[in-house]
């Protein structure tokens, strides 16, 4: 995996730049997948339908979430979202296998602090079965699963970007009696609003990987974004868009630029 | 962990669920006890295919506010917003402005699993046929009048259930779908059913044969849903019957409760009658509501016989209706003419009702500025709602003939102190007409005219203020001290109200109230003490507040300057 050059954001000469990517492909929507086991209620459909729903094993221990692609693809993220992994101590590791029998370790076991969301990168590589390995001592819960090609942006973040992982996360209603004492507070977790923009990309670069994107974000379908996947990779955005998606643009000649909304959730 | 621990928390996180009710089925399509065949049901009554083997059961659809760390619970987190529109009581008048709930989901494509039983057999893809909601609608027709319940509470890190929230139950009114891929759903409280129902029943039956005003056995063509013995109504005739034999109500006498006997044709309707003697208000109340389709379990009878005993007990009624009317229409009366206060309390998922007097100071909580919050605070006085004269025109002449002060034989008349040109001067009349009182009721009318006119002396006022929530207290009746409301001397001074709306104006967050007060604001009340009270000059404060003292001097003042009492 190679670092881009990334002009527009820099942080200081020990960060170098940073790698925007985005991990929207997920190989569980179109392929077949099967899990260790699910109870009736929560079944592996749940993994990728993009609502507020989530699959459960019967039992706790290892449990995998195993796809058949058919024929090798290529893979070089996996993700989750709205799971409880963090509170029945729980870790996720990518793993592949050209035949279904021997599997190996595409990445390290993650453990994931809270209920944040969760986006791994990996080298590249291409096989016909992928899956996440799941261990946990007690029930593990997960309402978003995805694994496949990562979207990375090869120009940096225009000056003006706000990192949602690091902005206020919560709106708040502050109530004053009349000597202006506080007599309560209530906090509102909405999600965040970000804007993702960038210039100098070529038409083709835009054909290929941005398009197929917008495609995407129109059916609705959400994407895990990381603002700087190789300096802090746990700064992951679980996002979708709130409206239409805008169309990239010549800014200059020869060049196009895109310039997107998201609402984004970090917990 | 409790809803008010948790609301005392600075930076609490309100969360708001909703579930409804709605009726399915238990057995399993095709499979024996249901005989259905062919393409599968939903199991929802709407698309049955095999009724008589239907098995009633509940399926809850719980919905919850969208946002972010959502509790990893079954819920439809579809919630876009939601307001609660606080009913408005109106004591010694009616049943007031209804509770109500307004709440605005998402709707979107869906999978229907968790919702259709059949989805894997189904030869279609759910998520390209219909949404959420125009499929839920489609399948269950009959929603309206089903339970609602709304949750505001607190998200915890722990949580599990729903216990540290407030539960809020209504009754689906109506859901409709919008045009930006939403749905309202309206949900009521239970008073709507009595704006439906009537009472007593429409006449199920008419006459087979004629009844002559001599006659005393009236053939019905289907007698099977009438009483054994009681009243009927042909015409204009009020009759009476001591029994039934098949088809035929016996022992009939005409021209009972002042109407006049006379003859009727084949085909005349035989409308029942329902009749009170000495009956207490809260029993002819319960026998409405419950008349009207309202589950009894939604009535604290018990903590209505309390008040009955301390409150009420002048209000046995005597009455007969005789014609269907709306049961609200009925006890809006029954509200008025025996001073009740009664209201949907949507917290305690019960029927609520208390006598309307004036607020007792030593029971009520005081409400200071130190918890209003700032700028919230208003009062208008409503000076159109006083009163100086009070009139109850009862006992009616004939219970078939209209209520109106021409068919009524007695008048009790009541008039108050405010009619001094020192005063007001002016006279505020109220006239009302009973007929659920009669000739032996004069206590009764006596009664309401004295509280209404009690409650009315001065200017009532009507009172806005908000709180956090933190700072809710539970009851109705509270005294409220402001520097708004001040002594003649300039001191500020407690008044005391009555609450005829609440509402979390922001859910879990800020309360919003309306209050009335409650009793002349100037005027001192108290009740008849023990025999082993001491002289008011060397009782303690809490019962010079809560007991009634004579003073020995000419002026109604005791020796410390303060008014004289008025005995409750």
């Amino acid at each position: 995996m190679g670092i881009v050059a990334n002009p527009f954001v820099y942080s200081g000469v020990d960060e170098g730049r940073h790698l925007p990517v985005f991990g929207y492909k997920n190989l569980f929507e179109d392929n077949t997948v099967t899990v260790t086991s699910a109870e009736s209620a929560y079944p592996k459909e749940n993994l990728w339908d993009g609502f507020n729903d989530w699959w459960q094993p019967t039992s706790n221990g290892t449990n995998y979430i195993t796809v058949d692609c058919g024929s090798a693809t290529a893979a070089d993220y996996a993700g989750i979202y709205f799971h409880n992994l963090a509170s029945v101590s729980g870790s996720i590791q990518v793993q592949s296998s050209p035949d279904n029998i021997v599997w190996a370790d595409e990445s390290d076991a993650y453990i994931p602090s809270g209920t944040e969301p969760v986006l791994i990168s990996f080298g590249r590589d291409s096989f016909r079965y992928w899956r996440l390995k799941i261990i946990s001592t007690g029930v593990a819960k997960i309402g978003y699963a995805t694994i496949g090609e990562r979207l990375e942006l090869t120009s940096g973040l225009l000056p003006g970007f706000e990192v949602p992982n690091l902005g206020a996360k919560l709106r708040m209603v502050i109530n004053s009696n009349y000597s202006d004492i506080t007599t309560g507070v209530s906090t509102y977790a909405e999600g965040i609003e970000f804007t993702i923009a960038s210039e100098l990309y070529s038409l083709a670069w835009i054909r290929a990987n941005w398009t197929p994107f917008i495609r995407h974000l129109e059916l609705g379908k959400p994407a895990l974004f990381a603002w700087s996947a190789n300096n802090y990779a746990s700064d992951v955005v679980y996002c979708k868009v709130s409206e239409k998606p805008n169309n990239s643009r010549f800014d200059r000649p020869a060049f196009l630029s895109i310039n997107q909304k998201f609402k984004g959730y970090i917990e | 962990m409790t809803f008010d621990t948790e609301k005392a928390k600075i930076g609490r996180e309100p969360f708001y669920v909703v579930k409804i009710y709605l009726t399915s089925c238990d057995n399993t399509f095709s499979v024996s006890p249901c005989n259905a065949t062919g393409e599968p049901c939903f199991n929802a009554f709407g698309n049955c295919r095999d009724v008589v083997n239907f098995a009633e059961t509940t399926k809850i659809y719980t919905f919850s506010s969208s946002r972010e760390k959502l509790p990893m619970m079954d819920f439809y987190p579809f919630i876009i917003d939601m307001g609660i529109i606080a009913g408005k009581r109106d004591p010694g008048k009616s049943l007031g402005k209804r509770d109500s709930a307004q709440i605005l989901l998402r709707d979107m494509p869906h999978h229907d699993r968790g919702i259709d039983p059949y989805v894997s057999q189904r030869s279609y893809d759910p998520m390209d046929q219909g949404t959420f909601w125009t499929k839920l609608l489609a399948r269950n027709k009959y929603y309206t009048g089903k339970k609602c319940e709304v949750y505001v509470g607190y998200l915890t890190d722990d949580m599990s259930d729903l216990s540290n929230f407030e539960k809020y139950t209504y009754f689906i009114d109506r859901i409709d779908c919008n045009n930006d891929n939403t749905v309202t759903l309206t949900v009521i409280d239970i008073f709507k059913l009595s704006d439906r129902a009537t009472y007593p029943a429409e006449a199920y039956s008419e006459l087979a044969a004629p009844l002559l005003a001599s006659g005393n056995t009236a053939a019905l063509v289907d007698a099977s849903s009438y009483p054994s013995s009681g009243h009927v109504r042909f015409n204009n005739d009020i009759c009476s019957y001591s029994s039934k034999s098949g088809n035929d109500l016996t022992g009939i006498v005409h021209g009972q409760y002042g109407s006049e006997a006379a003859d009727h044709a084949t085909g005349d309707s035989a409308q029942q009658c329902h009749v009170g003697v000495n009956e207490d208000c809260i029993d002819t109340i319960k026998t409405i509501l419950e008349a009207c389709d309202i589950d009894s379990s939604y009535i604290p009878y018990a903590d209505w016989q309390t008040e009955f005993s301390a409150w009420l007990g002048d209000y046995t009624l005597n009455y007969l209706l005789s014609k269907p009317e709306k049961g609200s229409k009925l006890i809006n009366e029954i509200i008025e003419q025996c001073m009740l206060n009664m209201w949907w309390d949507a917290k305690d998922s019960e029927i609520k009702l208390d006598a309307f007097i004036p607020v007792l100071p030593t029971s009520a909580v005081t409400i200071t500025q130190d918890v209003m919050l700032k700028d919230s605070f208003d009062y208008k006085d409503r000076p159109d709602d006083k009163l100086s004269q009070y009139a109850m025109v009862y006992d009616l002449r004939d219970y078939s003939d209209k209520v109106e002060f021409e068919n009524c034989t007695s008048l009790y008349f009541s008039l108050s102190d405010n009619s001094d040109p020192l005063k007001d001067g002016e006279i505020r009349p109220k006239q009302v007409i009973s007929r659920w009182f009669d000739e032996t009721n004069e206590a009764a009318a006596r009664t309401t005219a004295n509280r209404a006119l009690n409650q009315k002396l001065e200017n009532p006022k009507l009172i806005k203020f908000k709180m956090d929530i933190r700072h809710e207290q539970p009851g109705t009746d509270f005294l409220l001290q402001n520097p708004k409301f001040v002594d003649d001397f300039g001191a500020t001074k407690t008044i005391p109200v009555t609450i005829i709306s609440a509402k979390q104006e922001v859910l879990g967050t800020t309360m919003s109230y309306e209050a009335i007060s409650t009793g002349a604001v100037a005027q001192r009340y108290g009740v008849i003490a023990p025999n082993t009270m001491g002289l008011y000059t060397v009782e303690s404060d809490a019962n010079r507040q809560k007991y009634v003292f004579i003073s020995q001097n000419s002026e109604p003042f005791f020796a410390d300057g303060t008014e004289a009492y008025k005995i409750l």
